[in-house]
């Protein structure tokens, strides 16, 4: 057996096998390192800016990027904090397996509207299939299309399942959970999106959890993609997932701040009852239920195993509508939490305001990227310096901080088997989204939501050349950048080669904006 | 207490649509899962091809469920 696992994984490691294990090994030791390189770099860099002899205008570009950097080192600080305490000793949640035949009925939904059959009849039949003995199958059909409530009638009779509707629609999908919750008579609700397959033993995994602490309001377990061989952004999304799922939620649950993510969730009865059911005044009904019960006294717990396989958005517009909803929602809660901090700051553990926190403002990473994207262009096209750094200063602050941020990040992602390239394309990916999220967290914040025009090619989805002008216009600059920076190098090749390096960084990132809009997957998996 | 034909051959048709379609549903899931395992080719390809031979096996039960509801169709008894 050992001559098998050694076959199974040989050559998975290279020549920097023994370096990355002792970093590995000492990744706690690291991030604290990492944490004080971070904190050195934001020290240097507002010293700086704050004593620099610059124009207004200067000052300006200077603090744009103070703050897209500022946002990144936050951010990062968290990710070094999480990793940190994932180091530490485990706590073990408590768990109290239901003898046989006195289990506690769980009802097992899926709120639907508008679905393909196809798609909704394989989580049924995953449904069906779960090993749990006391379950009802809900079908929560909120489809408005007689065509499609034909459908589900039809489904619901063939597997046996119970179809619920509502008479009036209000608040989506929290809505008509709402409606079913009150008339509901099982104490635990287990929640998928309709393009989520349990695996058989899901509920055998999570009752035991929720039975064994009555504070424990839900159990949040991970989402993963099964179609990454789709396309670029199937993969691209996949890996996002991997990178939250893992090293951040599981970080979030050592601070007792795990929030539910809408699906693949078993939430207690009562506890939701309790703070009033879902939030139906947000499109992220999940993440601001969650503040809820988090404030209301009850606990969370991420389970880190994937019991749940589904489908991730394979198209460039279908990922951007999901960010663009998940990106506006989140904005909206997080200024519901920002409210409620000074009323209140007794309603959730320091930790956890951090942790709401870093979760709420996330999505105003594509500010950031913008903002670190457009210095090195208005320095190498108008001589606009954001700030300068003597070369002894940055090789001292923001090396250290950089080079280890890079390497616990990937040294995180190693030991869970990703490879540098498959952690390149969601990352990317991430990166590209920044117009989409620049729009729609401004849009959220004031409660509104983004439409898209998107085109059909071959039966799939994507943007239309013309509707991707954001990336041609920042292309150009840094193109044009690049090129002025090359006349002005030998004048200058300390800050000119910087800022040319930069805005060749962010033109290969942009660029990558042709191959993820392919709807063609073979042509695109060959770019 | 007996079943009746009508109701067996409902059986025996849920049957054959649950392993058709999960073991489709599974192979999929699982075969993703194996791309992220972190193991080496070699080692991916030889869980494939157990999850091939899995898939073949389930098609051994469609053939015998479909056996056995020709069987059912054909004869003449109504409760078993």
């Amino acid at each position: 057996m050992p001559e098998l696992t050694k076959r199974l994984t040989e050559g998975v490691e290279g020549k920097w096998k023994a370096y990355l294990r002792f970093f590995i090994a000492k990744l706690r030791v690291f991030s604290l390192v990492t944490s004080v390189a971070i904190c050195l770099y934001f020290v240097a860099r507002v010293i700086i800016l704050s004593f620099s002899d610059y124009t207004p205008v200067e000052k300006f570009f200077g603090l744009l990027l103070l703050a897209g950097e500022t946002f990144m080192l936050v951010h990062a600080l968290g990710y070094m904090v999480n990793v940190f305490n994932l180091r530490g000793a485990e706590r073990a949640a408590p768990r109290i397996v239901p003898e046989k035949g006195a289990e506690p009925w769980v009802a097992v939904i899926v709120a639907a509207r508008h679905e393909p059959r196809d798609i909704l009849e394989s989580t049924l039949i995953t449904f069906r299939n779960l090993n749990y003995p006391h379950k009802n199958i809900y079908l929560l059909d909120d489809s408005s299309d007689r065509r499609f409530q034909e459908e589900a009638d039809e489904l619901g009779r063939l597997h046996g399942v119970t179809v619920f509707r509502r008479d009036a629609r209000h608040g989506a999908k929290a809505g008509i959970v709402n409606d079913f919750i009150a008339g509901m008579g099982e104490k635990y609700l287990a929640v998928f999106d309709a393009d989520q397959n349990p695996m058989p033993d899901f509920l055998d995994e999570i009752i035991p959890f929720l039975e064994g602490d009555p504070k424990l309001a839900f159990v949040q377990t991970p989402q993963f993609y099964s179609n990454i061989d789709d396309s670029p952004v199937a993969m691209g999304a996949g890996m996002q997932q991997a990178i939250f799922y893992e090293s951040i939620c599981e970080g979030k649950q050592q601070n007792d701040a795990m929030f539910c993510c809408g699906t693949n969730v078993v939430f207690r009865r009562p506890a939701l009852v309790s703070v009033g059911g879902f939030d139906e005044g947000s499109i992220t009904e999940d993440f601001a239920t969650s503040v809820k019960l988090h404030s209301a006294g009850f606990r969370s717990l991420y389970y880190p195993h994937v019991k749940v396989f589904g489908m991730g958005p394979d198209t460039l517009p279908a990922y951007f509508k999901q960010q663009a909803r998940w990106s506006a929602g989140t904005v909206s809660v997080f200024m519901k939490v920002l409210a409620l901090l000074p009323r209140s700051p007794g309603a959730l553990t320091p930790m956890q305001w951090v942790e709401y926190f870093l979760a709420g403002t996330y999505y105003f990473v594509g500010w950031a990227f913008f903002f670190l994207m457009i210095s090195p262009i208005v320095f190498l096209l108008f001589g606009i310096p954001s700030f300068f750094l003597r070369p002894e200063i940055y090789i001292a602050t923001f090396v250290p901080y950089f080079s280890l941020s890079l390497l616990v990040f990937y040294a995180t992602m190693h030991e869970r088997f990703y490879t540098v390239k498959q952690i390149a394309t969601g990352l990317i990916l991430g990166s590209l989204c920044f117009p989409v999220l620049m729009k729609s967290t401004l849009l959220g914040a004031f409660g509104r939501r983004m439409e898209f025009v998107i085109t059909t090619k071959g039966g799939r989805e994507r943007f239309d050349w013309k509707g991707l002008w954001p990336y041609g216009v920042m292309l150009g600059l840094n193109v044009a950048a690049i090129a002025v920076g090359a006349l002005r190098f030998r004048h200058a090749p300390y800050p000119v080669g910087v800022n040319m390096f930069w805005a060749a960084y962010h033109a290969l990132i942009l660029s990558n904006i042709f191959r993820f809009n392919n709807p063609d997957r073979e042509a695109a998996a060959r770019g | 207490m007996g079943t009746t034909k009508k109701e067996l051959l409902k059986m025996i048709n849920d049957a054959m649509l649950l392993e058709d379609r999960s073991i489709q549903i599974y192979q999929k899931h699982l075969s993703a899962a194996v791309f992220w395992s972190g193991l080496t080719q070699w080692g991916q390809e030889q869980l494939r091809i157990g999850l091939n031979v899995l898939a073949k096996e389930s098609g051994r039960h469609m053939d015998r469920l479909t056996a056995l509801r020709s069987r059912v169709e054909a004869g003449g008894k109504d409760v078993y």
